[in-house]
């Protein structure tokens, strides 16, 4: 902005003569034309963007979607800043760590980092150097035979993995980077598609493979990642659920009530209640006040797919495609209504007085406690 | 001189020329008549035959490079565009209702079996290759809209219901309101298996009695879009027009009686104008011509011309005929006198309207043809023929006894002289250069291309104009579509590589003010990955590996890539069609192809409706200025040669820009923006303007070879051509007046361009001339000097 204004002082020939000589030498350089390399377009209308995930950071809102898209705002998701992101792919997951440093992940094995509340983004990692890092990983424990935290795991599957991440090198950075969740400042963990899982201890610093800590034998992907009461969970393809007590050392399966896939855990604490929901396929959503040991089905009267969810003091909100919503209090106290756009929903987050929905179209704004918005 | 030699070798041949066919036309005139008749016969056997046509290639600038990038890719891009949209409408409810489906299937049929229309291709909720998927826990599931079971109960409507809500048709076979229905006719440009052309005109009517005439009623309403339509309507439009022709010639018939009050010399020269026309359309049928839209404006405008011409011809006869010759004697002498002004003039509309063919679009070059071609049969016509005619008949006595009371009277045009002396002509041309003020203000405004909504062609309150209006307000989608068009080599335009860079394209373009939203093939791409993984969001990307690109494209509609997978269309919304849209849009795809293409990859414009409009825009900006350099160069030359004088040419050209620049002002006042239909209409104007500059100055010159005073002069030449000059204005003026009646748009805006210019450019002869004349002789010289 600044060199601007001073070549404006200068009068206007040589304004143009040296913004000429800006562009032209510009022009005939060919564009990087990888997506991990583009840097993301700054759009008139960010937040009218396909929009996958949307979370907090004290006040202000953090939403992150195509070709690179972040966008913030301070005023309830009235008006969008769009963030400087040096990478234009699909991003699928934000969250933040602390209330400065953020994490947003997607396709292509992006991995972006932010320490000014979301406004820069640097590059972490792409899908290469995670497949670096699944190699030497797998290289390390295929030659050792064996990981103390996971006896159950044979040298003969640590050879497979091995295998698996070397053709996955061969491949190229194709795998999605599908979710991102820190449970302290220092713990996070970022979800993949084919079972990939990533740990960090140290606030981000470096990551680990962790896949073949869950037992995951087929390679679901793990689609949403949750935390109560100090137990961590993942939901996944074809209905799968894991939890794990110490922080991600070690991870069991639980019995799941459905074989379709999740999309969405969510936690809520209402009450002193601790209560954990899972959604996904078809209207599914069930919820465990017993941190996944049983499940109850809370029946939807629809085949939206659920993939949206969020809690305001003690309102319930889900979401998902077709521009489903339901709002209650309770599972069986939820009031049901369609977007009159019938634009799927990816994400949501309550900030009062608003529900602030991501998906399809971009950002969609309800009032909390009024059913009756844009709905049929 | 140089100045007399150039006069010597051009006008030379034109002065003997007259001398020969003075004396054999009027010493062989039964031979003539004949001969004549003869030819009249042959070309009004051709001319019964022509038919009308409407190309659309003929429409947009063939050599402009986007329009080339088009006609190289055009069958690539066959399965795109042109297809109609049958808009089945309830009036009374939504479309759940067993009558509305029953009447929807009928439609569908219908339109099936019309010829031209690609059969595979068509969709409705009721052909089966639409369809409803579902993601549900054992894959995907899906089946027709309309269940197999379907009976009109209650039942199965919502059945039919929730098919079309999981289908993802609601925007585009179903409108957002649930009230209408859209049966998609994709068509075949050429037969698959006759080769034939596609018969727009067939078509349209076909669509008209097949569908719109049975199935409208007070429940249904029946409304169709598409290039097909537009082309179907415009050619019946103009045909309606042949309604103004019947008309211009009553009015022209009873003012030319008021004016000569002569029987003969009122038909006589409707009569070879009639014959002008006649020989034109023939002529054009003979060259293998068809009448298009535009040229079918061409026999008004010889008709008005060839008038104007008789006009001029019978008056001078009639003056003859008071001064005591004999019918013969008059028309000899009157061929005489307007043989030279009137070939000069006649030469210059002809020159003027071949100087439109500086401007490279088919239907422009079609419409200088077509009125050069009416132009040079006028000289013919109403130059020799028509004294031949009135040599027998004379004018009859009572024009004679009424034209010599309007001869000693005259008081009238002793207003008008004024301005032949120097204080009237200070005055005249003052408020010309104030007006030249206000006209060079108000045409400042003045916007190339089109700038209402809907189909520019027709009238924004036109029957297509409001379905086209409904379309876009209650589905999805844009009428004003630009599509990019990007090549690879071939297997590569699914490539990882193409698809991503497809992908960053559209969010570029997205960007662009004026762009409403864009869709290609990598849309399909991530539309389907998506929908293979279980529909989640979180994968609508274009994969980066390419087996799943590949599963994803496994069935890629008709129009998102061509057969050697080598070409795919990006395919853009917009807002509306005004100039600065399409050239902003324009300007950004260049950009971006600027910095992105390569060997592997290119974008290049531009095809679709805005596509050939924004070459258009830019062949019409470019060609504006052009053309009229070359239409006041070619018109100034001819006066200068005929009167071999620059101060001659400046007194006779200044007006006709003073009114060129006036119709640019009335242009910019009415929201009328430059484009294919007006660019002509100066052209035109000018052309036929300069008739009434050369007629006059003529007739002064005359008077002031005898010696009289300018005044003098003038008044003179008011007496006996000033009435037949504001005659002339106002028959042309009529010719053209009507076609503001014309249900197409453009030759409303003809109609209201060229009658005004044919008025102003005869003011300004009745008025300018003599002034500029006045002032540019200060020195009072005799003649004999120049």
């Amino acid at each position: 902005m600044l060199s601007k204004n001073c070549l404006r002082m200068q009068g206007y020939p040589l304004y143009w003569l040296l913004l000429l000589l800006l562009v032209l030498p510009l022009s005939s350089i060919t564009v990087a034309s990888d997506r991990l390399e583009q840097p993301a377009q700054i759009a008139i209308h960010p937040e009218r963007s396909l929009l996958l995930d949307i979370t907090r950071v004290g006040s202000r809102l953090v939403a992150v979607g195509e070709q690179g898209t972040i966008i913030w705002s301070d005023d309830q998701g009235e008006q969008w800043q769009q963030a400087d992101v040096p990478v234009s792919v699909l991003l699928t997951a934000v969250a933040f760590a602390d209330s400065n440093n953020g994490w947003a992940v997607g396709h292509d094995g992006a991995i972006l980092r932010s320490s000014d509340r979301g406004e820069t983004w640097q590059r972490v990692a792409d899908g290469n150097v995670v497949n670096q890092w699944q190699v030497a990983r797998y290289e390390h424990l295929n030659a050792a035979g064996t990981d103390p935290r996971t006896p159950e795991v044979s040298a003969d599957d640590f050879a497979v993995m091995l295998d698996d991440a070397l053709f996955a090198q061969e491949e190229g950075a194709t795998y999605p980077l599908l979710d991102v969740f820190f449970s302290d400042a220092q713990h996070g963990f970022i979800l993949g598609a084919y079972g990939l899982l990533l740990r960090t201890s140290d606030g981000g610093d470096s990551w680990q493979v962790d896949s073949h800590v869950v037992p995951n034998i087929d390679r679901f992907h793990l689609n949403s990642m949750a935390q109560i009461a100090d137990r961590l969970f993942i939901a996944g393809e074809a209905g799968v659920l894991f939890r794990s007590l110490d922080q991600g050392q070690h991870w069991e399966a639980l019995a799941s009530p459905y074989e379709g896939s999740f999309f969405k855990l969510q936690a809520s604490e209402q009450a002193g209640l601790e209560r954990l929901y899972v959604m996904g396929l078809r209207g599914h959503l069930f919820y465990s006040d017993d941190f996944g040991e049983q499940w109850q089905q809370v029946l939807l009267e629809t085949t939206a797919s659920l993939t949206a969810a969020t809690v305001a003091d003690t309102t319930l909100l889900f979401a998902g495609s077709g521009g489903f919503v339901a709002t209650g209090d309770a599972p069986d106290a939820l009031a049901s209504q369609r977007l009159s756009s019938r634009a799927s929903i990816s994400q949501a987050a309550a900030v009062e007085p608003f529900w602030v929905l991501v998906g399809e179209t971009g950002v969609v704004r309800l009032m909390q406690g009024d059913d009756s918005h844009g709905a049929e | 001189m140089a100045q007399n030699n150039v006069e010597q070798t051009l006008l030379g041949p034109i002065k003997r020329s007259e001398q020969l066919i003075e004396r054999v036309l009027f010493h062989r005139r039964i031979t003539f008549l004949l001969l004549f008749l003869v030819i009249t016969l042959a070309l009004g056997y051709q001319a019964i035959q022509i038919r009308p046509d409407a190309s659309f290639v003929k429409m947009i600038p063939t050599n402009h490079p986007y329009v080339q990038n088009y006609l190289r890719h055009r069958d690539d891009l066959s399965g795109l565009g042109n297809s109609v949209k049958i808009v089945v409408q309830s009036r009374t409810g939504d479309i759940f209702s067993a009558p509305f489906q029953q009447v929807l299937q009928q439609v569908t049929d219908e339109a099936f079996f019309i010829k031209g229309v690609d059969r595979s291709a068509l969709k409705s909720i009721w052909t089966p290759n639409v369809r409803w998927t579902e993601v549900t826990e054992e894959g995907f599931v899906g089946g027709p809209i309309i269940p197999p079971d379907y009976d009109g109960s209650p039942q199965s409507l919502e059945k039919v219901r929730q098919n079309i809500l999981r289908s993802g048709q609601v925007g585009l076979l179903v409108a957002n309101d649930f009230k209408s229905a859209i049966v998609q006719v994709p068509l075949f440009d050429r037969d698959p298996e006759t080769g034939e052309k596609l018969n727009y005109q067939a078509f349209s009517q076909k669509l008209e009695a097949l569908i719109r005439d049975k199935y409208q009623n007070d429940d249904i309403q029946i409304r169709v879009v598409g290039f097909a339509k537009i082309v179907g309507d415009l050619i019946e439009g103009a045909q309606s027009v042949a309604v103004f022709f019947a008309i211009a010639i009553v009015i022209t018939l009873a003012l030319l009686f008021i004016y000569s009050g002569s029987f003969a010399g009122s038909l006589i020269p409707i009569i070879c104008s009639l014959v002008a026309v006649v020989w034109q359309l023939g002529l054009l049928r003979w060259f293998g011509y068809g009448l298009d839209p535009y040229s079918m404006l061409v026999p008004f405008l010889i008709f008005a011309i060839g008038v104007s011409h008789a006009v001029q011809v019978v008056n001078t006869i009639r003056l003859e005929q008071v001064a005591g010759a004999d019918a013969w004697l008059a028309s000899r002498r009157a061929f005489r006198a307007i043989y030279i002004p009137g070939l000069t003039a006649l030469l210059s509309d002809g020159l003027g309207f071949v100087t439109l063919s500086v401007i490279e679009i088919q239907v422009i070059q079609d419409l200088a043809v077509a009125a050069s071609v009416g132009v040079a049969v006028i000289i013919i016509t109403n130059l020799l023929l028509l004294p031949l005619l009135m040599s027998y008949t004379g004018v009859g006595q009572r024009a004679i006894r009424q034209a010599a009371r309007r001869t000693n009277a005259g008081q009238h045009w002793r207003h008008l002289s004024v301005f032949a002396t120097p204080k009237g002509a200070a005055v005249a041309t003052a408020t010309a250069l104030v007006v030249l003020v206000v006209g060079l203000w108000g045409s400042q405004n003045l916007q190339i291309g089109d700038l209402d909504k809907g189909a520019p062609e027709l009238r924004a309150d036109a029957r297509y104009n409001l379905d086209n209006l409904f379309v876009t307000e209650n589905y999805a989608t844009s009428s004003d579509i630009f599509v990019v068009m990007v090549a690879t080599p071939a297997e590569q335009c699914s490539s990882f590589a193409t698809l991503s860079r497809v992908d960053y394209f559209q969010r570029y373009m997205a960007q662009v003010e004026g762009v409403q939203s864009s869709v290609s093939l990598a849309d399909v791409s991530k539309r389907v990955t998506a929908g293979l993984n279980e529909g989640s969001l979180k994968w609508r990307s274009v994969s980066r590996n390419q087996f799943v690109i590949n599963a994803s494209l496994s069935y890629v509609p008709a129009g998102f890539m061509n057969g050697d997978c080598s070409l795919l269309p990006v395919i853009i919304f917009l807002d509306d069609h005004k100039a600065q849209t399409l050239s902003r849009v324009s300007e950004s795809v260049e950009r971006f192809a600027q910095q992105h293409n390569s060997s592997d990859i290119s974008f290049e414009m531009a095809a679709g409706n805005s596509g050939f409009e924004a070459a258009t825009n830019e062949v019409i900006s470019r060609a504006q200025y052009e053309m009229l350099a070359w239409v006041y160069g070619v018109v100034s030359l001819l006066c200068l040669l005929t009167f071999r004088s620059v101060r001659t040419v400046v007194c006779i050209i200044a007006p006709l820009m003073l009114t060129s620049i006036l119709c640019q002002a009335l242009m910019a006042a009415m929201g009328i923006g430059v484009k294919v239909a007006t660019l002509p209409v100066i052209a035109l104007g000018v052309g036929i303007g300069v008739d009434y500059g050369i007629y006059i100055y003529s007739r002064l010159n005359t008077f002031l070879l005898e010696g009289r005073s300018l005044p003098d002069a003038y008044l003179e030449t008011l007496k006996t051509t000033g009435s037949s000059v504001a005659f002339t204005g106002l028959t042309l003026a009529i010719g053209v007046v009507l076609w503001v009646f014309s249900p197409i748009k453009f030759q409303a805006d003809m109609g209201i361009l060229l009658t005004f210019m044919f008025l102003w450019n005869m003011l300004g002869a009745l008025i300018l001339l003599p002034a500029l004349t006045c002032l540019l002789r200060r020195e009072r010289r005799p003649e004999g000097d120049s």
